[in-house]
């Protein structure tokens, strides 16, 4: 399985070459909301430890990929100030079939939630 | 006997502005323990510290029973919030 990650301050484009083999191909997208714990907000800020969140991240992708085996997967994440509407992370997961792509895209955005090393810093408010 | 090389610990995420500072330099614990390395913190930082902080060496993760070495670098990891 190939991966590929990147930590990002430009807002986030995937543009990904379909290989004959993908017969399935899963996209996630997860973007900023208008709303952060009952405010309505402008963006929110992004900061990561780098080193060890793209060591974490392949780590996980590496496991989740015994379990789940897929062809590709590509991460990224943005850093910085990021406004509502755009995209914070996107995953995109090629497999053969649709039901290791779902399995992986949805266990690897648990794991990013519990032990990868990126916060919400703050919300900036509208 | 020489003092031994104090721990550099990295702070980072939301728990550096709450504790005011990027870095820290924290004197070795005898046990090399993790719990020493606890209480040393507390000590160096008389504030309430926000509950689930992790620590990692080298990119990883500490597991619970890992012993600590004079002059490691420590990443002190609040609870994340990505994605």
């Amino acid at each position: 399985m190939t991966v590929d990650i990147l930590l990002q301050r430009e807002p986030i484009v995937l543009k990904t070459d379909i290989p004959p083999e993908a017969g399935a191909v899963v996209r996630f997208e997860g973007r900023v909301r208008a709303a952060e714990q009952g405010r309505t907000i402008h963006a929110l800020v992004y900061e990561a430890y780098q080193p060890m969140a793209e060591r974490q991240i392949e780590k996980i992708l590496r496991e989740l990929g015994a379990q789940h085996p897929c062809l590709s997967v590509r991460v990224r994440h943005r850093l910085g100030e990021v406004p509502v509407g755009d995209i914070a992370i996107a995953v995109e997961t090629l497999a053969a079939h649709r039901a290791e792509a779902f399995a992986l895209t949805s266990a690897f955005m648990d794991r990013l939630k519990q032990d990868v090393p990126i916060w919400k810093m703050k919300a900036v408010d509208a | 006997m020489s003092t031994p090389a104090p721990l550099r610990v990295l702070i980072l995420g939301p728990l550096r502005d709450q504790l005011g500072c990027a870095s820290a330099s924290i004197a070795f614990p005898e046990e090399g323990t993790q719990a020493a390395f606890w209480k040393a913190l507390g000590e160096k930082f008389p504030v309430v510290l926000p509950k689930h902080l992790r620590l990692a060496r080298e990119n990883e993760f500490l597991d619970a029973g890992a012993t600590l070495h004079p002059g490691d670098e420590l990443a002190l990891i609040p609870p994340v919030s990505g994605g």
